[in-house]
């Protein structure tokens, strides 16, 4: 596991880009969707969040429950 | 991965290549064919329109592009949009068959953009590019790293 923070970009021949963040933890991820509007000059029309932040979120939900019950 | 989205470069509407077409009849009763697209950078067009052939002329608010066998002149709508209204031998199929050749054309330009774009402005977002590849479909795939503190 590596803690760098990537971002993996397709540009399609017809103009359509897709991109995927990597290693950004939690909520921060969110921030990406501006910085990748403003580095790419579009809009977004769709996002979703991927497996490593529902499990990032599920970790940090785990650990806000376990000092409630210490 | 934690993060996944679809963007659309501002030089494209995220509308059909081709959108609905219609007739038009004109003053001089002369009918059209109109056929509205998802392009709004006009010089972008200007440019996809010459890679067809096309003798392109401007005037402040339309872009006229002729071939021997008809011309198509373009109107920017309320959302700056362009749309085409052809006339001359034109009938819809032919005008929506040559659309689709512009928009991609146009897309080819619009792909070569983003990328300009992107290496320009990647390290002033600190951002680098740690590997580029076009694949066997054109498309582009990049991987950027992300100096953490700086970007985001």
């Amino acid at each position: 596991m590596t803690d760098r923070e990537q971002v993996f970009l397709r540009v399609g021949r017809d103009g359509a880009i897709s991109a995927e963040t990597k290693g950004v933890k939690g909520p921060k991820c969110l921030d990406y969707v501006a910085l990748l509007e403003d580095l790419l000059g579009g809009q977004t029309i769709d996002s979703s969040f991927t497996s490593e932040y529902l499990e990032t979120a599920a970790q940090t939900f785990g650990q806000a429950a376990d000092e409630l019950h210490n | 991965m934690s993060l996944s989205l679809i963007i659309i470069p501002i030089a494209l509407a995220a509308v059909s290549v081709v959108a609905a077409a219609r007739a038009e009849t004109g003053e001089s009763n002369c009918s059209s064919v109109v056929v509205g697209t998802r392009m709004r950078n006009e010089q972008l067009l200007c440019q996809s329109l010459a890679q067809l052939g096309a003798t392109v002329s401007r005037t402040v608010d339309s872009i006229a592009a002729n071939w021997p066998q008809g011309q198509a002149k373009f109107r920017k709508d309320s959302q700056g949009i362009w749309s085409a209204h052809f006339s001359g031998s034109f009938d819809y199929e032919r005008a929506a068959s040559l659309i689709v050749e512009i928009d991609t054309a146009y897309a080819a330009l619009v792909q070569q953009e983003v990328l300009s774009r992107l290496r320009e402005r990647a390290p002033s977002l600190g951002m680098s590019i740690e590997s580029e590849n076009v694949e066997e479909d054109l498309s582009v795939t990049l991987v950027l790293n992300v100096q953490v503190g700086d970007a985001a």
